[in-house]
């Protein structure tokens, strides 16, 4: 299982890179069809579940 | 609406469930023994808050490129111009919107779920009044930026749907100037979370803890929360779809009279759809007009009346003006072809298979929308459309042959290869809007001028051969393009009216002299002639009747064929070049067999 302060770095980067390719689609021609949106798109889920991830685990370390 | 950083109740004697530790902030117990451990926010707020600041962030720049080409607020939006997103924004400006409505509802539910009421309890505000608050001030200043910003987009929400349902004038205004304030909120709130508690304050909101159960907070809050975000945006998006208007063309036997007044039995009999249009240039000062639109077909054509408001006749296209050195041209920003003063009337329609926004995705914002290729003139942006996507584009043109039978057909297509002229920027790329094959009978008197031109005298093609009947034929209002132009003016002139230009006939008329810019020569020929159509202006509304065959088999237009849904869009041009109204939802046509 994995750390707390892992999993909070580990979104913090998802949610960046996420950020960036959101940005990058819209200003890409506002792309909406585009791997660059839905690869945002999938690093939020991801983002979202990492943030889960983080809560529950510092649940556990108490 | 969620609140942009969830404030730290860790001074609060508001917070009843936990005194000493703020509502849905965890705070174990080697945490309370630390008082530098770095603080985290509980996970349904950070993922609330992130949600909502992407939603929000999208739909202010997309918003705010739509405002550049609407001008409501032209100076600042043309001054942020290069830092704002390009394209079709607007797929993108109401998806953001509709993520809000996700976030609003969702939060909602999560706060009174989680038992977070107190976090942004309104008694906080007393805190600013205590002498030697210190720190906690900021937090009563921070919780007061709160309820600005949930007061800033309840009226954003509340006007924005209001601006897509058609309703324009003030409610743009508020609207525009809200997302503004909004704008200049979100840097307001980080620099006042940043005076509360530092660098750590802001970098809460990537460290998630779990919601502590208080007594007064429920189970499954997030989820829950979401479920009725996600329920609500459904809704929204059913009623959306499901309340668009459709435009029925039934089969009638007796064709109208094409002649522009709608007293014809058949118009009685089909069923008018009305469409708020909105957004665009004079109108009135109001940029809106409503148009009627009626429609019937006999098995071989389709007949339209449309009926817009606009207060004024406009006749006048880009008209010249007799000057001591020579011709000039009364309008302005003909250069970049934006005229909004001394222009004709026109009426766009558009008929698409596409029903979605931006007007079937073919309108693409920005200053150049097309890396690669010529920018617009006029910076506002292209219309063009994907492979397959063709929009068949009607257009009346009350002096370029809208009061001699003709309507123009034209069409959105993919972005064309530009000419040499519109590499070196001589001439105007229009990307995928162009005319249908064939000829229409319209040119103009002057010689075109690149950007920067019309400043001085310009070349003129023909002058009248009789200049007293051509002026006696412009009737009594020349100057003044906010005034209504006289019934039967004509602000052009035909081959025969003219005589190719010569400095001896220029001699002969006086300084001063005012001459259409619009010169009729020939016949329609083609693809291009395929609508035929009558005008007449009369208390400041147009009535237009058009008549085109159910089928014509061109690649660029749309055929009537029951069973085969289009959709359309009306724009409305008061004497203005491109700044026209628009619509958001497009308009269902079934025609019947």
């Amino acid at each position: 299982m994995l750390k707390q302060s892992t999993l909070t770095g580990l979104s913090a980067t998802l949610f960046g890179a996420a950020v960036v390719l959101l940005f990058l689609a819209l200003y890409h021609d506002a792309d909406r069809n585009g791997p660059i949106l839905w690869s945002a798109v999938l690093l939020l889920i991801a983002t979202v579940v990492s943030w889960l991830a983080a809560a529950s685990a510092g649940e556990r370390e108490g | 609406m969620v609140d942009f950083v969830h404030t730290r109740d860790d001074h609060s004697a508001a917070s009843p469930q936990r005194p000493g530790a703020g509502a849905g902030e965890r705070r174990t117990g080697a945490e309370r023994g630390r008082q530098n451990t770095p603080p985290r926010s509980d996970v349904g707020t950070i993922v609330l808050h992130w949600a909502t600041a992407l939603a929000l962030i999208v739909c202010l720049l997309t918003g705010l490129r739509v405002g550049t080409f609407g001008y409501v607020t032209p100076r600042f939006d043309m001054w942020l111009s290069p830092i704002l997103p390009q394209g079709e924004l607007w797929t993108w400006h109401f998806l953001s919107g509709l993520g809000l409505f996700f976030c609003a509802s969702a939060y909602l539910i999560y706060v009174y779920r989680g038992g977070l009421t107190p976090r942004n309890a309104l008694k906080k505000l007393r805190i600013m009044l205590i002498p030697g608050a210190g720190r906690m001030r900021w937090d009563a200043i921070n919780v007061g930026l709160h309820w600005v910003a949930y007061v800033l987009i309840v009226i954003m929400t509340a006007t924005g749907i209001l601006n897509y349902l058609g309703f324009g004038g003030w409610w743009v205004w508020i609207h525009a100037v809200t997302a503004l304030v909004a704008f200049g909120y979100i840097f307001l709130h980080v620099v006042t979370h940043y005076l509360y508690g530092g660098w750590w304050q802001l970098f809460r909101l990537f460290r998630p803890a779990k919601l502590v159960m208080t007594r007064a907070a429920r189970p499954y809050a997030l989820l829950l929360g979401t479920a009725i975000g996600l329920a609500t945006i459904a809704v929204a998006a059913g009623i959306d779809w499901t309340s668009r208007d459709t435009l029925v063309i039934p089969h009638i036997n007796g064709a109208p009279k094409i002649d522009g007044v709608l007293d014809d039995e058949v118009w009685t009999r089909a069923r008018p759809v009305s469409v708020r249009t909105e957004q665009g240039a004079n109108l009135g000062g109001t940029g809106e007009s409503l148009v009627e639109i009626r429609a019937v077909h006999d098995g071989t054509n389709v007949y339209f009346a449309f009926r817009w408001e606009d207060p004024t006749r406009s006749m006048k296209r880009t008209p010249l003006i007799k000057k001591a050195d020579g011709w000039h041209m009364l309008a302005s920003h003909s250069d970049i072809a934006n005229v909004a003063d001394f222009y004709e009337d026109k009426l766009a329609i558009g008929f698409s298979r596409s029903p979605t926004f931006g007007s079937g995705e073919s309108t693409y914002m920005g200053t150049d929308p097309l890396p690669g290729l010529p920018k617009p003139l006029h910076g506002m942006g292209y219309h063009y459309v994907a492979e397959g996507n063709v929009m068949d584009v009607w257009q009346w043109k009350a002096s370029r042959g809208g009061h001699l039978g003709r309507v123009d057909d034209q069409y959105f297509d993919t972005p064309r290869k530009p000419t040499p002229d519109e590499w070196a920027g001589k001439a105007r790329y229009q990307a995928g809007y162009w005319n249908d094959p064939g000829r229409a009978f319209y040119t103009y008197n002057y010689k075109s001028e690149p950007p920067g031109g019309y400043r001085g005298p310009v070349g003129i093609y023909r002058l009248p051969k009789d200049w007293k009947a051509m002026v006696a034929a412009l009737g009594s209002n020349k100057l003044d393009p906010t005034k209504s132009d006289d019934e039967g003016s004509h602000w052009w002139m035909t081959e025969e009216e003219t005589v190719e230009y010569s400095a001896e006939a220029d001699a002969a008329i006086p300084v001063g002299t005012v001459m259409p810019g619009v010169l009729i020569s020939g016949e329609y020929e083609g693809d291009r002639a395929d609508i035929h159509g009558a005008a007449k202006w009369k208390d400041g509304h147009w009535s237009l009747e058009t008549v085109r065959a159910l089928r014509t088999g061109s690649h660029y237009d749309q055929d009537f064929i029951p069973g085969r849904d289009l959709y359309m869009w009306v724009n409305v041009f008061d004497h203005t070049q491109i700044r026209h109204t628009r619509h958001m939802r497009g308009v269902r046509i079934v025609t019947e067999p």
